[in-house]
C-alpha cells in the first residue's frame, strides 16, 4: 500500500563558519536524520558528523 | 546517555507542525535559530523529548524562512540563521525555536564541536523535509 501519511522524511543541519576576516569554511551537513534506516546507515558510512571544514 | 550526533523534530515541534495547519495557528513559526556549547559536557544526544539546549549561548538569530524542494515541489521547510560569537565558543548543539528567547523548540541537534573565535559567525541551515 502506498505511503500516504504525512511524516518527517528527513532533517538536516548544515553549517558554514564565517571567520572574522571573512573566510568561509563550509562544514556541510553536521547532523542529519532520515526516516529510512538504510539512508541513516549510508549517512554513517559517509562519516556524517565528523566535522572537517572545506575552505571556499 | 552519551553524547552523540543526532537531529530530531521534537515532540513540541510535531505539535507546532500540526498546529500550523490551522487557519489561525496558535503557535509561531520555528524560525529562531539557537546554538549551544553544553551537549558534550552534559553527555546529551538530541532526542524528541528535548525542550531546550543544554547550554544556550549568544542571541538567537531570526532566521530566513522558505520552502524548498527535496523530492516533491516545496516539501521542505528551510530556515537559515547566522549567529556571531561574542567570545570563544565550542558549539556542539543547535535548535530552532518559535521565539527569540525561551519559547517552544522545533528541531534539536547535537554534533561534533565547531570552534568559533570571538567575531566568527556560524551560519546554520535547518531543513525539515515532509514525506
Amino acid at each position: 500500500m502506498p505511503d500516504t501519511q504525512a511524516q518527517v522524511e528527513s532533517i538536516t543541519v548544515e553549517a558554514v563558519v564565517i571567520r572574522a576576516d571573512g573566510t568561509r569554511e563550509d562544514l556541510g551537513v553536521v547532523a542529519a536524520y532520515h526516516r529510512r534506516p538504510w539512508r541513516r546507515f549510508l549517512n554513517k558510512l559517509r562519516g556524517l558528523g565528523r566535522v572537517s571544514p572545506t575552505e571556499e | 546517555m552519551a553524547f552523540g550526533t543526532a537531529t530530531v523534530l521534537t515532540n513540541s515541534g510535531k505539535r507546532t507542525a500540526a498546529d500550523r495547519q490551522q487557519g489561525t495557528p496558535t503557535r509561531n513559526a520555528l524560525k529562531y535559530v539557537a546554538i549551544g556549547t553544553g551537549a558534550t559536557g552534559a553527555a546529551r544526544t538530541a532526542v524528541v523529548a528535548d525542550t531546550a539546549l543544554s547550554t544556550e549561548v549568544e542571541t538567537r538569530a531570526s532566521g530566513t524562512e522558505s520552502t524548498v524542494t527535496t523530492s516533491v515541489t516545496g516539501d521542505t521547510y528551510e530556515v537559515v540563521g547566522t549567529i556571531t560569537a561574542t567570545s570563544t565558543r565550542a558549539v556542539d548543539e543547535a535548535g530552532t525555536f518559535d521565539a527569540s528567547s525561551t519559547g517552544n523548540m522545533g528541531v534539536s541537534a547535537t554534533f561534533p564541536v565547531v570552534n568559533l573565535a570571538s567575531g566568527d559567525s556560524l551560519q546554520l541551515t535547518v531543513k525539515t523535509q515532509f514525506a
